[in-house]
């Protein structure tokens, strides 16, 4: 019963949270139908499921939302932003009484929760009273076919002809065009019934220029072949003619059963559904494609509001506007299938777990195997293993593969936040959601989402002004909190941006004087100012807030962060926003690691961190000792000698010959010096004990095949190293 | 080789004895609507037109509106093969409205 109720619950959650999502675009998109699908999908759903396991409570609250929605559906009940609100509510209050199912087994239900489900109810459906019922929802899926029919009326040529128009540029015979050769060839493929030949508006003759086209031809043409196959006549002539080619009535019949055909099962791209079924030929759509993108360019480039590509195929006679519609329909089915049958399983994460371990055991082994091939020179056995570990290469990064998943899921939970704070502090505030295909760890998902939620939060409260002090600044009333998330060199970026007030760096330095954390004399950088930020104790906003400014928070997201491997850095200027930066590895369990070694040790760099290496005897570097720094072809950056920073016994007299790696770190570079070079390695980080976890300049270690141990360096941490050591010295 | 003009009662007779193609169409065109402006009533013999292709077919058009637009009036008579086979193609002895007599040894396109 336990594990069915778990089930019932995590079934619950998933349908409630896209009921969330439905009702947050519904109030951009009021007449959206998917989305009142959604919605009542997720009632009736979980009011099914209650009913089986005779969770009635769920099923009495339930059922009233359902049937008010059906109204909704149906016409009888307009969607305003009071309805929605409500219906949040009763999202969350359903959420509640599944938790409640969670946590007792008593069939009746604490009075606070009845009490409070039925003011929701009261409060849903004594609103549907005074809405008149049968209001009119304007319906905007209408398409608007602006003079698509106007120049070629089709209507007015019943017979069962392709109608071709051609409207060749003025260059076209200079190209060595002739136009009449196409229109021959044409000949070849069927019956010209009927040509129209045209002289594009030509005022003066004399003015006339006798090698320059002014021919137009309308051709009305019988022919089996299909579109692409016409297309294809005038392929040559494509960049010195405007080609439309519209299809027989009898074709039109043909798409559209040819769209009835086309299976459900994948979700595809209007443009590819059209051409599939031959209405539409891949030059048509790559020209609409283009159209699409020109238009949307004028100044509202980052609204993204386009036209949809279905409306300017029909403006360019591309398709026929009932081909189109078709299709749309079409692609609704197909994604409403694609809705229903989520094609996933669901795996217990532990058994993943255990995947990804034999996974690494494997790599090391297939490392080990290598390593024997070498030494005993199997050259019949190379071939072979190669292969074996081309494939583990292939299993290893499926494998780490299954524990990735998309951030956009959990950025989209903010605009739940953003909606609930913005009311709450009567502020207006839009969210911007970019990159949210980026896929990481689920664990540092999960992990990331506390350090995320505190950061928007802080954005909203602090961050953001009222819209008044907003219009007196110069500013949109509207406020911009904006997340993105982007890969860089085997880490993912997460921005959090705010074009609100921003920070004042004299406000932090003072409160940190004021606490003692800082020297009045003591000389700070903007940046390490900034990082003061981060600092337990320390906020500049004089009252608390419900939602934050009591000073701790952000030494907790600090700290969230950092025990992932990752960093977070802050930027502002006042009066104009805030930007969190935070870098996280993707994955905590298996690396592409570079090896090098220095005084007989070997050591692991993360190939993802290496931005490249220098020999020792190019001319392009040379060390500065005294100063600590390195001159790579002109640019000086910090360098750290593996052997003496780990304390490597080394014969001092032997001359060593070393070489330079360099390594980056988001936007800060360093440079290795190391004795050698060993090229790509699989990686398996290990974790290491307790004991070593204050060592710094390491992050894990790794068994090599020959079956040694190397150290994973810490390059983060290094680096940092290098430069307070560089800055030591320079300040000196 | 060349365009040939005469004036027999008062009807400007032209004669192409050469092709209409864009090669020739820019000079053509110079005298051809010369020829045009001068006479109330032009014939254009194209019996020798050995070859013509759209360059040559857009001239013959031009000329057909210059007239309408000038008020005056240009005949196209005996069609050569290859302009009788492109009125065919473009089904444009209707727009010209010229009668043409295809002789009977021509053999079938």
């Amino acid at each position: 019963m336990n594990e069915a109720k778990q089930t019932f619950a995590q079934e619950s959650e998933e349908l409630l949270q896209e009921m969330e999502d439905a009702l947050l675009s519904m109030e951009e998109a009021p007449d959206d139908e998917e989305n009142l699908n959604s919605v009542f999908r997720a009632m009736h759903t979980i009011k099914g499921a209650a009913g089986i396991f005779g969770f009635d409570y769920i099923v009495a609250f339930t059922h009233p939302v359902e049937t008010e929605m059906d109204r909704v559906r149906g016409g009888e009940r307009t969607v305003d932003s009071d309805l929605i609100a409500v219906l949040l509510n009763c999202k969350d209050h359903t959420a509640a009484l599944v938790d409640q199912v969670l946590s007792s087994d008593d069939p009746t239900l604490p009075d606070d929760l009845q009490q409070q489900g039925d003011e929701l109810l009261a409060q849903l459906t004594g609103g549907a009273n005074q809405s008149p019922a049968g209001d009119v929802i304007e319906t905007t899926t209408e398409l608007t076919p602006e003079g698509a029919t106007e120049a070629l009326p089709t209507e007015a040529l019943p017979n069962d002809n392709w109608l071709i128009s051609l409207k060749f540029k003025q260059d076209a015979l200079r190209n060595g065009l002739d136009p009449l050769s196409f229109i021959r060839y044409l000949g070849t493929l069927g019956t010209i019934v009927d040509v129209i030949t045209l002289l594009q508006d030509l005022q003066e003759m004399s003015a006339m220029d006798a090698e320059s086209c002014y021919l137009e031809f309308r051709i009305v043409f019988n022919s089996d072949a299909d579109k692409t196959a016409i297309e294809n006549v005038f392929e040559f002539a494509q960049d010195d003619c405007d080609i439309r080619i519209l299809p027989p009535h009898s074709k039109q019949q043909h798409y559209l059963e040819l769209l009835n055909e086309l299976p459900e099962t994948e979700l595809q791209k209007l443009g590819d559904i059209l051409i599939q079924v031959g209405a539409l030929t891949r030059t048509e759509l790559e020209a609409g494609l283009k159209e699409q993108i020109e238009r949307a360019a004028p100044g509202t480039d980052d609204t993204g509001e386009h036209k949809p590509i279905g409306e300017i195929l029909v403006e360019q006679q591309a398709v026929e506007k009932q081909v189109v519609e078709g299709a749309l329909k079409k692609q609704e089915k197909s994604r409403s299938r694609a809705a229903q049958e989520s094609r996933t399983i669901r795996v217990d994460s532990g058994k993943l777990g255990q995947l990804i371990n034999l996974v690494g055991e494997l790599v090391i082994s297939g490392a080990a195997m290598k390593v024997m091939v070498e030494r005993h020179g199997l050259t019949d056995v190379e071939e072979v293993a190669s292969t074996v570990e081309h494939l583990i290469e292939l299993i290893r990064d499926n494998a780490l593969q299954l524990r990735m998943v998309q951030i956009g899921d959990t950025f989209s939970r903010f605009r739940r936040v953003v909606r609930d704070v913005s009311k709450d502090l009567s502020k207006e505030i839009e969210l911007r959601i970019t990159g949210g295909e980026s896929e990481l760890d689920k664990t540092v998902v999960e992990k990331i989402n506390d350090p995320l939620t505190h950061l928007v939060r802080n954005s909203l409260d602090h961050g953001i002004e009222r819209p008044e002090v907003r219009k007196e600044l110069g500013k949109p009333t509207k406020g911009t909190v904006s997340l993105n998330a982007y890969h860089d060199s085997g880490h993912i970026v997460i921005e959090i941006k705010d074009d609100g007030a921003g920070l004042d760096p004299e406000k932090i330095r003072a409160k940190a004087e004021a606490i003692g954390m800082v020297k009045p004399n003591q000389v700070l950088s903007r940046q390490e100012i900034f990082r003061l930020a981060f600092e337990p104790g320390l906020s500049t906003k004089t009252e608390a807030s419900k939602l934050s400014g009591r000073g701790v928070g952000m030494d907790v997201v600090k700290r969230n962060i950092e025990s992932l491997r990752g960093t977070v850095e802050l930027d502002s200027e006042l009066g104009v926003g805030t930007t969190v930066t935070i870098h996280l590895p993707l994955t905590l369990a298996i690396i592409d690691g570079f090896l090098v070694g220095a005084q007989g040790e070997t050591y692991i760099v993360p190939l993802s961190m290496v931005e490249e290496c220098v020999e020792m005897e190019s001319q392009e570097w040379s060390v500065d000792d005294e100063r600590q720094y390195v001159n790579l072809r002109g640019e000086v950056m910090p360098y750290i000698h593996l052997s003496d920073f780990f304390g490597t016994p080394g014969n001092p007299d032997e001359k060593r010959r070393e070489s330079l790696v360099v390594v980056r770190f988001g936007r800060t570079k360093a440079g290795l010096l190391v004795d050698e070079l060993h090229g790509e390695q699989q990686t398996v980080i290990k974790p290491m004990g307790k004991v070593f976890q204050n060592l710094k300049g390491i992050s894990g270690a790794t068994v090599l095949g020959s079956g040694d141990i190397a150290l994973i360096l810490d390059i983060q941490g290094l680096i940092n190293l290098a430069n307070r050591q560089h800055s030591a010295i320079v300040r000196h | 080789m060349g365009i040939k003009f005469e004036k027999k009662n008062g009807v400007g007779c032209l004669t192409v004895d050469d092709e209409m193609t864009i090669y020739n169409a820019a000079e053509q065109k110079t005298e051809f609507l010369g020829h045009l402006s001068d006479c109330q009533e032009v014939e254009l013999d194209l019996s020798s037109v050995t070859e013509i292709d759209s360059a040559g077919l857009q001239l013959l058009m031009v000329m057909k509106s210059e007239a309408q637009r000038l008020d005056h009036e240009i005949r196209f008579i005996k069609h050569s093969q290859p302009v009788v086979e492109i009125f065919e193609l473009l089904k444009l002895a209707a727009h010209f409205g010229d009668p043409i007599v295809i002789p009977s040894e021509w053999q079938e396109s």
